[in-house]
């Protein structure tokens, strides 16, 4: 494949303060996501890999510092560029679902209100028609049944798994070039982190956008990714066609992350799903 | 939330709205007028006439107390106002800003708070001279450390949540953070400390007023009152009960009101 590298990560290291002071949480860490590519993200809690997807944003707080190294988003340096330049991508060429998608909705808005403000914000020229129809459009896309009264409803009024999808739909709404899901099916039982990986292949194949998935579970990276990076204390240890790196793992952590994993049938199950 | 909140919160509010009714319509509600002197008619007991007895100048005690009404629910409520709005516009800032500014605003505000404010104003007052406008702006700059404090932590514990995160990630301006994500989120605790600090402040003006402080006679205001038929009492107690009962019946009804609110907040937010 010869497409460009729509995100370059240039030699990363980055701090994170806790209670007891600023400890390294990215230590001189490369990546390339290229355009339309897939590229799944595993380590264990603490490895360092939400931190790396929120620097993908821009993100830098004052808990976070970056101590070298760059982001580059489409040749733009998210470091250096203007604030406004770096918050005029978050949302609109950039779309990120957080780890707890219902914990990310505002609970006073309704979802309509959401996704208009959203529209309206980064795609001003659109008509008041088109930001509705849009937003209805898009609330479909993810699986949400009956859109107009979704768009009326709050976020406490649907399901995990239903607020999860509007999370999604919320990063979806302005047609990102880049897809940034953390963790998007922990803590979610089988039957729904089926249906949702189902989803995100379905959107990938409409959409021919890139994602980043940000997972712990090397068993839904087969399922989704091309790529595959493995962190391990805030280093990458192993990158590879996602095939290669779960079947035959070069680095030791990789290893016993397989080792780890529960086998279930997931293959089977997703079958049923597709079924349904 | 309207729906769960308690009963006696509901009684407070309508004590509240009928003290303020009362107040608006003490014009024409009030038999004399606040300050008409019935020579001859003082220490009057309850009668046909004067419902409320009348004081030791003569005067209508019902009339006096519809009046003073006017004049603690306007400076309280104009106090509160002033301190929830400078406290919540502080409090919202620093809890997002965080950082040096916060930490150096919020120690220079424990130094204020840590001067009893009675002494403040009284300092204040003294030396400017009573009047309506100094009164209401000075209890209402004395109450702001506390409300931003308040605020304060309010917006601390929601500026962490994964939605104002969610927003920053969609790449939404701080204005719209603020209006859209952190101001309705926060509206429960601004509520409570505006029906707080008029309870507080009805109270500190009417102390006000009992020092020798409040708005200059022969203004009806309850604390002055309540001076006013203190070494009289053994002649008539009406002087002295019906404000005294007024006051204490308003801050009370905005405490239940208060205290409601709050609960219903807290059960929305499990």
């Amino acid at each position: 494949m010869t497409a460009t590298d729509l995100v370059r990560v240039e030699r990363l290291s980055a701090d994170y303060r806790d209670g007891a002071g600023w400890r390294p949480v990215l230590r001189d860490v490369s990546l390339t996501i290229r355009a339309g590519e897939v590229l799944g993200l595993a380590g264990e809690s603490g490895s360092g890999k939400s931190t790396l997807a929120a620097l993908l944003l821009g993100e830098t707080m004052p808990e976070r510092r970056i101590r070298a190294g760059h982001v580059r988003f489409g040749g733009i340096d998210l470091f250096a560029a203007p604030r406004d330049t770096v918050q005029a991508l978050r949302g609109r060429r950039i779309g990120f679902v957080p780890q707890n998608g219902g914990a990310s909705l505002t609970p006073t808005m309704r979802i309509g209100g959401l996704l208009r403000s959203l529209l309206r914000h980064h795609r001003p020229e659109l008509s008041s028609r088109d930001v509705g129809v849009r937003a209805e459009r898009v609330l479909a896309e993810v699986g949400i049944p009956d859109p107009p009264a979704a768009l009326r409803r709050f976020p406490h009024q649907f399901s995990g798994g239903q607020q999860q999808r509007i999370a999604l739909a919320l990063a979806l709404a302005c047609e990102p070039d880049l897809l940034v899901l953390d963790e998007p099916t922990t803590g979610q039982d089988a039957v729904i982190r089926q249906a949702m990986l189902a989803l995100l292949r379905a959107i990938r194949r409409e959409r021919h956008l890139s994602i980043l998935f940000v997972t712990h579970d090397l068993a839904t990276l087969a399922q989704l990714c091309d790529r595959a990076a493995v962190m391990y204390q805030g280093e990458i240890v192993e990158t590879g066609p996602a095939p290669d790196v779960i079947e035959r793992p070069s680095h030791t952590y990789t290893r016993k992350l397989m080792a780890a994993l529960p086998r279930m049938d997931d293959a089977a199950l997703a079958d049923r799903v597709a079924a349904q | 939330m309207a729906r769960r909140l308690p009963r006696t919160a509901w009684f407070g509010a309508a004590v509240v709205v009928a003290y303020a009714v009362l107040s608006v319509a003490a014009p024409w509600l009030a038999p004399h007028a606040p300050d008409e002197v019935f020579v001859g008619g003082t220490f009057e007991p309850p009668s046909a006439e004067f419902w409320l007895g009348t004081d030791n100048l003569g005067r209508d005690v019902l009339s006096r107390v519809l009046y003073g009404g006017r004049t603690v629910l306007l400076l309280a409520g104009s106090a509160s106002a002033i301190s929830v709005a400078v406290g919540g516009i502080l409090g919202m800032f620093l809890g997002l800003r965080r950082g040096v500014v916060d930490q150096a605003v919020m120690r220079l505000l424990d130094v204020a708070m840590s001067v009893p404010p009675i002494i403040f104003a009284l300092l204040l007052i003294g030396a400017l001279g009573p009047s309506a406008p100094l009164i209401v702006l000075v209890v209402g700059l004395l109450f702001v450390p506390n409300v931003t404090r308040v605020i304060r932590a309010a917006t601390l514990s929601v500026a962490g949540e994964d939605f104002i995160l969610a927003a920053r990630a969609r790449g939404e301006s701080r204005a719209a953070i603020v209006l859209r994500e952190l101001l309705p989120n926060v509206a429960g605790a601004l509520i409570t400390e505006v029906s707080i600090r008029t309870g507080f402040a009805a109270i500190f003006i009417s102390g006000l007023g009992f020092l020798g402080f409040g708005p200059p006679p022969p203004a009806p205001d309850w604390g002055i009152m309540i001076n006013e038929g203190r070494s009289t009492i053994d002649a008539s107690v009406w002087p002295v009960v019906a404000p005294a009962v007024c006051l204490a019946l308003l801050v009370m009804s905005l405490n239940l009101f208060t205290d409601g609110v709050g609960r219903a907040i807290d059960r929305t937010a499990r």
